[in-house]
């Protein structure tokens, strides 16, 4: 329990000072708002039928998820160097598994946070119901966000190592979060057609394996990314 | 292989041999397709590099793995020479692969679940490849290329998998009972053993290129060091 309680502190601290500035939450969210409205302009929602729209949503929702996650942990880390405080926790007697940790736990949340705009927003938008689904759906949304955000926080500071921005960061985690944007875009676009969560095997593992692995290759492999 | 290293005469005798294998393979020893015709040998090419290009990113992984635990500059080279062969041989699938599909498929290019995963797995070393051209120096290169190649490993058993987990219509012949019609299984053994001996010479040049440039930049330095001093 005393080895939690440093990260407890930490989380708590910096989300906190993330809900009193929102420096990484409210760009997240415009930009996934953003994609949201474009999506609907590109893809002439009002001319599509029930099944279209359907067809449409995940892939549209699971671009802003990732894309907004991607301009919010970018934010996250950069404010972390602006105002050192990510010298701080370098400098801090903490177990580099257990920082990872906290900063993924941070992306967890933001992440979390944004899909619980992006999601309503998106069944207004397209005019779906998604009453008969929206648990099965929490289930698979849960996964892929921890293995969006592990793979965010790991490669997210190997781009602030090299002192770059979104761009890099794009580059390197969107190929990575592959497995995770399939798993995520295929369960949600069955569980929206009515399966059951059993029904749109092998996907909801293959997200839970992959967020699996990729938080224990952060916890594993952060120190090597932090060491200057 | 240090016998290839030593005599680039070897190494071209080598390099030739494996490519003389490769070409036994794919245009000799195999019968014709009877629907697609010589159109088909392109596999042999396409499936030797695909068991290449998988085989160097795993040793891209496990150099990486090692480089980070031990901190010896052999792993980072071993490392690097993994990924750009890796990425030489991906390239070579992606290239292969439409030629193929023209003519098996009727289309260079569709979002069948193998192709968009190795186009996904490319893309993933290609990354660790701009990581190591913009990171400021040798050691956080190494580091930082080490980390990316570990997490890309992460991708190859969802490239293997992904005709089964998605349904996919690409053909699979490895792993696999009665894939292949008598003559084309010796032929692509062959295709992959020549393909194999290839990236062999290739990486064990690069290697040795690296060595080069590592043992020339530490006289640089103690050269630099040795004028500082006066």
């Amino acid at each position: 329990m005393s080895a939690l309680a440093p990260l407890a502190a930490i989380v708590s601290a910096d989300l906190r000072r993330e809900a009193r500035t929102g420096e990484a939450l409210v760009p997240m969210l415009v930009f996934a708002l953003v994609v949201l409205v474009v999506a609907g302009v590109a893809f002439n929602l009002p001319g599509l039928d029930v099944a279209a729209r359907q067809r449409l949503l995940p892939g549209i929702v699971w671009i802003a998820i990732a894309f907004g996650m991607l301009v919010g942990q970018a934010r996250h880390l950069l404010a972390d160097r602006e105002d050192e405080r990510g010298v701080g926790l370098l400098v801090a007697p903490l177990d580099r598994g257990l920082l990872f940790a906290v900063k993924w736990i941070e992306g967890m949340v933001l992440g979390l946070v944004l899909e619980a705009v992006v999601l309503p927003l998106s069944v207004v938008f397209f005019a779906l119901d998604v009453s008969h689904s929206w648990t099965r759906l929490v289930l698979v949304l849960v996964p892929c966000t921890a293995g969006l955000a592990a793979l965010g926080t790991l490669l997210g500071s190997v781009v602030a190592r090299l002192g770059r921005g979104e761009a890099l960061l794009a580059i390197l985690v969107l190929p990575a979060a592959v497995p995770l944007l399939i798993a995520g875009v295929v369960s949600t676009t069955r569980l929206l057609e009515g399966a059951t969560l059993t029904e749109c095997a092998p996907w909801p593992s293959v997200a839970v394996g992959a967020s699996i692995v990729y938080a224990a290759l952060g916890a594993l492999l952060y120190e090597a990314v932090l060491v200057e | 292989m240090k016998a290839i290293l030593r005599h680039p005469a070897t190494a071209a005798a080598l390099l030739f041999a494996g490519l003389a294998l490769l070409l036994l393979g794919a245009l000799v020893v195999p019968p014709t397709e009877r629907t697609m015709g010589d159109v088909q040998r392109i596999f042999y090419f396409h499936v030797g590099a695909a068991t290449q290009a998988a085989l160097a990113y795993v040793v891209a992984a496990l150099a990486g793995a090692l480089y980070l635990a031990r901190r010896e500059e052999k792993w980072d080279r071993l490392g690097r020479a993994a990924v750009e062969t890796g990425t030489l041989f991906a390239t070579i699938v992606l290239v292969t692969g439409p030629i193929w599909a023209r003519s098996a498929w009727g289309t260079w290019w569709t979002w069948e679940p193998r192709l968009m995963t190795t186009l996904i797995v490319w893309l993933v070393y290609l990354g660790a490849l701009v990581v190591r051209g913009i990171a400021s120096d040798r050691e956080q290169a190494a580091r930082l290329a080490a980390v990316i190649a570990i997490v890309g490993v992460v991708n190859l058993p969802i490239v293997y998998k992904s005709v089964d987990w998605w349904r996919g219509h690409h053909p699979v012949v490895l792993g696999r009972e009665g894939g292949l019609a008598p003559g084309m299984r010796e032929g692509l053994l062959l295709a992959v053993a020549g393909v194999a001996m290839v990236h062999g010479v290739l990486g064990a040049l690069r290697l040795r290129q690296l060595r080069a440039r590592d043992g020339l930049e530490s006289v640089e330095r103690a050269l630099d060091e040795r004028e500082g001093v006066r």
